[in-house]
């Protein structure tokens, strides 16, 4: 299928949904949530995908990588944008030290979790482990723990929106958990995209661990877990090299974004450079075996500390018109999400029981240290922050596109799997903890609309 | 300026990271169709922001931009990656005509139909008879057609007078939108461009039958292919009146993401035109007049085109410059360049003709031919389709062509933004503007 030819036919299925959606209807908290978050689209795009009707068939998603790219550029800008040294410097240290601690506990805990569950997890979805095979396993354990608990480290802030509408949460507490949604984003896609850098040519290379786990474990074998066949023996940057690439080329962009917006420009104009703009680092990522997220996200970063006096505007703009780009995006990614296996069940649940005790234990810890009102503060407060979304599946797909293979195929079942769980989930538990620590009031259910995954863009600041 | 050079300056400087990277040739690896398309969408528009200030149109810029990073110069962008971009091309140009479609408005039409067909009618017989004839001569001392038969020459010439009429609907929509022009002057030029195209299909099926008939006699003459070009154009008539109040319903009522909606509709036609052989330009055109005039969804639909058109218009014409074969320009330079100005000058005649016998009262008349210069995708099409016919001296004559209309595609623009402004249509302050 011609790129141009499902990118349209996307679009229209995109459109379509998601004027379906939005009839004004009273649904639980649960089901509000998932549409908020645009889950609906990842059931459309499997609908869509070769596991099903095949119009979106594995040769069209082959052909359009590059759209996938866009859309991942898309978020990874917005994100990006969001690091303004004047906003950050605005954000007070105890927050950021909160927000480190609170990912870093989620992630240490999910990661030691993780190492012990997997082996025996492998082992019992068929795999035979003999003494040769310790170190693909080994390999492959780190690796699929170490990105998961990564990104079981964000949040999604949709979830958030769709609270503060509906039981009208407020205050400190909420701004508080606001803010430490906000900071944990980049701080997991930074650490990952510095992990890819200095695993890059073990990974890219690493056909052994993806042969042994693709003709080992039976449910990748017979399912074909692994669509893609690994890429393995293309010349590979080193590890510093990718880094360097990668800022080299996010600056550079963002000089040249920053060049062509530091006057007033019309809304085509400003839609023709981002556009441009996103997808020739997309193009540029895939050739050179970069993350499209990451690359976009230093574009965004530098881009944003220029001195630029559209600047908010731009991050209104592309919020506002996130919207088409978004729904192609989780069209796409529902259209790659690899069959549900008991393997892949299996480890959801480690994801989702480890995620909820990590961010429980992390934000209980971290506002013991480092907030001075700690008895404000709600006991379970972690717990408000168990929805994921658009980031969490975002660092999943730009795995699967750097290195797809029979891990990414796993790594992206479990995201989308834990996504909806905690999509269903998280909002309910928020509510109760809120409602619990008076920080909301009764519920006053309102009409959902959709919300963008990311928080809205800073006021204009004068400059 | 120093801002947009800079920017360019980054373009290039990536392309140059990208090259001097051991990672396989770019057209062959994943992420070049990406790449290709932000690299033809950045360096299009910068180019055509830095032509800006010294009064050039920006879409010479566009234009420009292709030809260099095209296969034929640079080879930035490969002839696989130009291929690929052929349905984006097929669509913006179906948006295009539907922008030119909206912008004709029969009340505006009624104080100039007289200039329009008197002008359409004498640039087709003038411009037509004066093209052949002049051709004929070229051709007969040019040495790479000087060894040709007779009747040869005279298909050449007959294939080259047609195509001199053909002007480009796309550019003049394109240079009347950028110069933000309105005006008698502007509503004659849409207005001819559209009724060429027209004539211009129809007469090239003539001279195809006419050529059939000096190889092979009577028996050759197919009146049913005649009769089939008219059926499809009436269809297309048909069908763009459906559209158009297909279109309006859904302006007026729907009003839900139009321009998803509008790019859908462009799809469909493009693909739906390639499947019923009718002609997507007359169908959008005709869709365009009908939302326009018959309903009050006008303002709202070239509303809806504008917000995206700027990178519709950067894309098409920058695949349109990387599409045109500069090895053909420096083949035949000489003679398509004696073709150019022999066209630029029965032009002129067979406009002021047309003005003068209509009584329609110009500004400036001396200028006013110029806008009827840009040449682009119909007659391409056409030279495409004399190559289809198996006719042994085909291939040269394409390469003639292409060769004229990359100078025309040059200059043309240039010259009918000098023209719109001439004749007040586009305010001189405006000109450089968007």
């Amino acid at each position: 299928m011609n790129i141009v030819v499902g990118f349209v036919l996307l679009l229209l299925i995109g459109a379509a949904a998601s004027r379906l959606t939005l009839f004004q209807g009273r649904f639980s908290l649960g089901a509000q949530s998932l549409f908020t978050a645009g889950v609906e689209f990842l059931f459309i795009g499997l609908i869509a995908g070769p596991r099903a009707a095949n119009v979106l068939s594995e040769e069209a998603l082959h052909q359009l990588s590059p759209v996938l790219s866009l859309g991942l550029g898309w978020i990874g800008l917005l994100i990006g944008l969001q690091f303004d040294r004047r906003d950050l410097l605005r954000i007070p240290a105890p927050i950021w030290l909160m927000g480190a601690t609170i990912s870093f506990a989620a992630f240490g805990l999910l990661f030691i979790l993780f190492l012990l569950s997997i082996p025996w997890l492998f082992q019992n979805a068929g795999l035979v482990i003999q003494e040769a095979d310790k170190k693909n396993l080994q390999q492959a354990t780190i690796s699929l723990s170490f990105l998961l608990s990564w990104i079981s480290a964000t949040s999604a802030y949709s979830a958030l929106a769709l609270l503060k509408r509906n039981i009208d949460a407020r205050g400190e507490t909420f701004r508080l958990i606001q803010l430490l949604t906000e900071v944990r984003s980049p701080i997991a896609i930074a650490i990952v995209g510095l992990w890819y850098g200095i695993h890059h040519s073990t990974m890219l290379q690493y056909p052994s661990m993806e042969r042994w786990l693709t003709t080992n474990l039976p449910v990748l074998a017979s399912n074909g877990g692994s669509s893609v066949t690994p890429i393995a023996a293309i010349p590979v940057m080193g590890g510093v090299e990718w880094v360097m690439m990668t800022l080299l080329l996010g600056a550079l962009l963002g000089w040249m974004v920053h060049y062509l917006t530091n006057r007033r420009l019309a809304q085509n104009e400003l839609l023709l450079i981002l556009t441009g703009a996103v997808i020739l680092s997309g193009g540029l990522s895939s050739h050179l075996h970069l993350s499209p997220l990451f690359v976009n996200m230093v574009m965004g970063t530098t881009l944003t500390n220029l001195p630029n006096f559209t600047r908010s505007r731009i991050t209104k703009w592309m919020v506002s018109n996130e919207k088409p780009f978004f729904v192609v995006f989780m069209i796409l990614a529902g259209a790659l999400w690899p069959p549900i296996t008991p393997l892949t069940l299996g480890i959801t649940v480690v994801y989702c029981a480890g995620r909820t005790m990590g961010l429980w234990m992390g934000a209980w810890a971290a506002s013991r240290w480092f907030y001075p009102h700690k008895s404000a503060i709600p006991k379970r407060l972690g717990l408000t922050m168990l929805p994921q979304g658009g980031v969490a599946l975002a660092l999943a797909v730009d795995f699967y596109l750097i290195y797809p293979g029979a891990l990414a195929d796993l790594a992206l079942g479990v995201v989308i799997l834990a996504v909806i769980v905690q999509q269903v989930l998280g909002p309910s538990v928020a509510m109760s903890v809120l409602r619990a620590s008076g920080n909301a009031e009764k519920s006053r259910r309102g009409h959902w609309r959709y919300e963008t995954s990311l928080p809205p863009p800073a006021e204009e600041s004068p400059e | 300026m120093k801002d947009r050079l800079s920017a360019l300056f980054i373009v290039f400087a990536l392309v140059l990271i990208v090259r001097l990277y051991p990672y396989g040739e770019l057209s062959e690896v994943q992420g070049a169709k990406a790449f290709s398309l932000g690299f033809v969408v950045l360096t299009g528009y910068l180019l055509g922001e830095i032509l800006a200030p010294i009064r050039l149109p920006r879409i010479t810029g566009y234009l420009l931009a292709g030809m260099l990073i095209g296969p034929y110069a640079l080879k930035i962008v490969s002839k696989e990656s130009v291929k690929d971009f052929l349905l984006i091309d097929q669509i913006a140009l179906t948006l295009i005509a539907l922008t030119a479609g909206g912008e004709l408005r029969l009340a505006n039409l009624k104080r100039c139909w007289k200039g329009i067909i008197s002008i359409t009618l004498n640039q087709t017989v003038w411009v037509f008879l004066w093209g052949t004839f002049t051709t004929y001569i070229l051709v007969s001392y040019a040495p790479i057609f000087a060894p040709l038969s007779t009747q040869a020459k005279w298909g050449i010439s007959l294939v080259i007078g047609v195509i001199a009429i053909a002007q480009s609907p796309s550019t003049t929509i394109a240079i009347i939108t950028e110069t933000r022009a309105s005006g008698l002057s502007s509503d004659l030029a849409l207005g001819v461009a559209v009724v060429k195209d027209v004539i211009v299909i129809t007469l090239f099926t003539c001279v195809l039958m006419a050529l059939g008939m000096m190889d092979q006699g009577l028996e050759a003459l197919e009146w049913e292919k005649l009769l089939r070009l008219g059926e499809e154009l009436l269809l297309s008539i048909g069908v763009g009146v459906l559209a158009g109040i297909a279109l309006s319903f859904y302006l007026a009522k729907v009003k839900v993401d139009p321009i998803l909606f509008l790019l859908a509709f462009c799809y469909l036609v493009s693909a739906g035109s390639q499947s019923f052989h009718l002609d997507a330009l007359l169908v959008c055109v005709t869709a365009g007049v009908w939302v326009t005039n018959a309903s009050s969804q006008g303002r709202e639909l070239i509303k809806t085109i504008e917000e995206s058109s700027l990178i519709i218009y950067v894309i098409f014409f920058c695949v349109a410059g990387a599409s045109l074969n500069l090895n053909a320009l420096a083949d035949m330079w000489i003679l398509a360049l004696l073709l150019v100005v022999l066209r630029m000058a029965s032009l002129a005649f067979s406009t002021w003709i047309g003005a003068y016998l209509s009584g329609i009262s110009l500004k400036s008349l001396k200028t006013y031919w110029m806008v009827f210069l840009p040449q682009a995708g119909v007659s391409l099409g056409l030279a495409a389709l004399l190559n289809r016919e198996g006719l042994s001296w085909a291939p040269a004559v394409k390469t003639l062509v292409v060769a004229c209309i990359a100078v025309n595609q040059i200059i043309g623009p240039i010259l009918m933004k000098y023209a719109l402004i001439k004749s007040g249509d586009a305010p001189l302050e405006k000109a450089s503007t968007r």
